[in-house]
């Protein structure tokens, strides 16, 4: 049972979220802001989530609906407004992505998009840089991160049709890695009822047959349950079990975004049942019911939150916007310029003509030789998956053979084959590489990007 | 697909700079294969000249693939390195290791061949398509410089420059569709740059816009050949 300060923090943190998404809807309406979508109905299961992070050590990849979850990590409400308006310093895009498009390097939140489910792949690239990081041989001590770090990503109950969450379930289970996988089912993809488009209604169900994988039911939209059971899922992955899978039952207590009504296609006695099951109002009567805080008390919470958020929205208001001047700043780094003659270099001349297969491979044996962050994988790509094989077998190395021998080099840890998926491959890449890892891959071919 | 352009590409500018993936996507990429039909056989580097974000890198030899792969790994952008089935084991584009220092800076395109007549910007498989063609042009008394790309993005716009201002004639020559291939950018680049320098259209050599069929007959008939390089070489010079 979590105690008396983080039942109420964890109040706190629903309100202030409730109020964040009513005072944007306002913001949308007089047109200081141009896109809205609310966490409305989320909030319990995404509070007790973050309070079972380390922010700034765990990593976390939310998606759109997490504002309770990242002010619950530490992002501040006028963090929030300043993408909202677009302003230069909004932490987590500069006013590049559309509010709710969480991203802020101090608490570990990696950028995230709109196209549902790319998170995933990527999560799983991150929770296994944790344990490379831990593993890599070469790697000075000093540069290997905390190896009981826990990755996050949580997706809405639409996003578990789309292949990659498959294919996160796929890696996160082969591998056991640690991450926590949040599906929060509210019902609806947009307008979607989740009976239209998961076999039997239930996600949590068809996922049983996945070894390794924790998993976890719970109504979301009881603070107190959902508190205790991310609390037994977060330790579940901490401590090296496998990936959790955290099944929250949640409301959707308004329409999809500002850009969608859900009274075309909610009835109103759905809608009105929906009402009835509102996170915060069940963790206020909760409260109160035993003796956690009086009425009163919980006034003046929401009170000090109401100051709080008008006074980020003065700010944000006033807050000097993205400068058209800066549009075509970072498509590419700033700090390392390959174009530059930093690059111009003479090529030794000594040794016999070779093809150009060879100098590849050549190439990343040197690379690889040069910088333990490497790391080489893709389907095939590895001289044998079993390694006791090695003593018999000349390896594979790639269908062109261009990676032949990399793993006899430099080991398994380093040299892996991957699922055959090619998004498997990319995202997992991105997610690696967004920790500082740097993932050489392969696509066995073009033609199937 | 969604992966590279939406994310690997973009990830680094939608976060303002707080966040990047520097990923190398190695990826073996073309025809000439003698049955390597509609999935074993595509181009389609201009798909991702599209994608702002990730930088297209395109060797035609062993030397360049060395010098290019290892700018790719030492560089802080995610790089798509794309290279070609077919040249993979060639004796003509073969080359000594340059060293485990070797880099080459991206968007520096070079001259394979010298002339004054016409130029053939190209990369990949058509370099040694487009000098076998140049050779023949030589023949006939026209003098061909030959131009190999060697990185699709960045382009080196300033060596097409002053091919323009030199030979004024221009061919560009690729594998890849015609229709919005690499070759429209750069036969754009020339016309709205250096209209004044033309003394002919800029043309375009490239593979039918259809799928690359299995039947070697039909391969040859759908992808460029140095016939066609040849062809275009003249017309440019006739015109």
């Amino acid at each position: 049972m979590p105690d008396r300060e983080t039942l109420l923090d964890g109040y706190r943190l629903m309100l202030l979220s409730r109020k964040l998404d009513d005072k944007e809807i306002q913001l949308k309406n007089q047109s200081h802001i141009f896109f809205q979508i609310s966490a409305a109905g989320h909030e319990a299961i995404q509070v007790a989530a973050a309070q079972h992070m380390r922010p700034g050590i765990d990593w976390a990849y939310p998606y759109y609906r997490d504002r309770a979850f990242c002010l619950g990590l530490g992002v501040t409400p006028l963090e929030m407004l300043l993408q909202g308006v677009g302003a230069k310093d909004d932490p987590a895009s500069g006013g590049r992505q559309m509010p709710s498009h969480w991203g802020h390097t101090r608490w570990n939140i990696v950028s995230s998009s709109s196209p549902t489910g790319t998170q995933c792949l990527q999560a799983a690239g991150c929770a296994e840089a944790t344990r490379l990081f831990a593993t890599l041989p070469d790697l000075p001590d000093d540069e290997r991160d905390d190896p009981d770090a826990v990755t996050y990503v949580s997706v809405g109950d639409g996003t578990t049709s789309e292949g990659e969450f498959w294919e996160l379930l796929n890696s996160a289970c082969q591998l056991r890695l640690p991450l926590v996988i949040l599906v929060e089912d509210n019902g609806y993809a947009i307008s979607v009822p989740v009976a239209a488009q998961t076999p039997g209604g239930d996600i949590s169900r068809l996922v049983e047959g996945f070894p390794s994988l924790g998993i976890f039911r719970v109504d979301g939209t009881d603070y107190v349950e959902s508190w205790q059971t991310m609390r037994e899922a977060v330790a579940y992955a901490r401590e090296g079990h496998g990936p959790a899978f955290v099944h929250a039952s949640v409301a959707r207590l308004y329409s999809h975004s500002l850009s969608d009504d859900e009274r075309l296609y909610r009835t109103a006695e759905e809608r009105a049942a929906e009402l009835a099951r509102d996170p915060v109002k069940k963790h206020a009567a909760w409260l109160v019911e035993h003796d956690i805080a009086s009425q009163d008390e919980l006034d003046a919470i929401a009170k000090t939150l109401d100051r709080e958020v008008a006074e980020a929205v003065d700010t944000a208001l006033v807050a000097e916007r993205a400068r058209p001047d800066t549009a075509e700043l970072y498509v590419y780094s700033p700090d390392v310029d390959p174009t530059s003659d930093a690059f111009v270099t003479t090529p030794e001349t000594e040794g016999k003509p070779d093809t150009m297969v060879a100098a590849i491979n050549r190439t990343l044996h040197d690379e690889m030789k040069r910088n333990p962050r490497i790391v080489v994988f893709g389907q095939d790509v590895a001289d044998a998956s079993r390694e006791d094989a090695l003593a018999e077998v000349s390896g594979k190395g790639g269908v062109f053979k261009v990676t032949h021998g990399l793993q006899r080099t430099f080991g398994s840890t380093r040299v892996f084959n991957s699922p055959l998926a090619e998004a498997n491959i990319v995202g997992r890449a991105t997610g690696m590489a967004t920790r500082g890892l740097k993932p050489v891959v392969e696509i066995q071919f073009f033609d199937y990007i | 697909m969604m992966q590279i352009r939406d994310e690997l590409t973009m990830l680094r500018y939608r976060s303002n700079n707080t966040f990047s993936c520097p990923v190398v996507i190695r990826t073996p990429i073309g025809g000439y294969l003698r049955g390597g039909a509609p999935y074993h056989s595509q181009s389609g580097e201009s798909i991702f000249a599209h994608c702002p974000g990730i930088r297209v890198v395109f060797p035609s030899n062993a030397v360049d693939a060395a010098g290019l792969l290892r700018t790719s790994i030492r560089c802080d952008d995610p790089v798509l390195f794309l290279e070609h089935k077919h040249l993979y084991r060639q004796t003509y584009n073969k080359g000594v290791y340059p060293g485990p220092e070797y880099t080459i800076p991206m968007g520096r395109a070079a001259v394979r061949r010298d002339g004054t007549d016409v130029t053939v910007i190209t990369w990949g498989a058509l370099v040694q398509r487009s000098l076998l063609a140049a050779q023949q042009a030589e023949k006939d008394g026209i003098s061909v410089r030959v131009i190999d790309l060697r990185t699709i993005v960045p382009c080196d716009w300033d060596t097409i420059g002053t091919a323009v201002r030199e030979t004024n004639r221009i061919v560009v020559a690729h594998e890849d569709q015609l229709t919005a291939g690499f070759g429209a950018e750069v036969a754009a680049h020339i016309a709205e740059h250096y209209f004044d320098f033309l003394d002919a259209p800029v043309l375009r050599v490239a593979a039918l816009d259809t799928p690359v069929a299995y039947a070697p007959d039909l391969e040859e008939a759908i992808l460029p050949q140095s016939s066609d390089v040849l062809a275009a070489i003249r017309k440019a010079a006739a015109y």
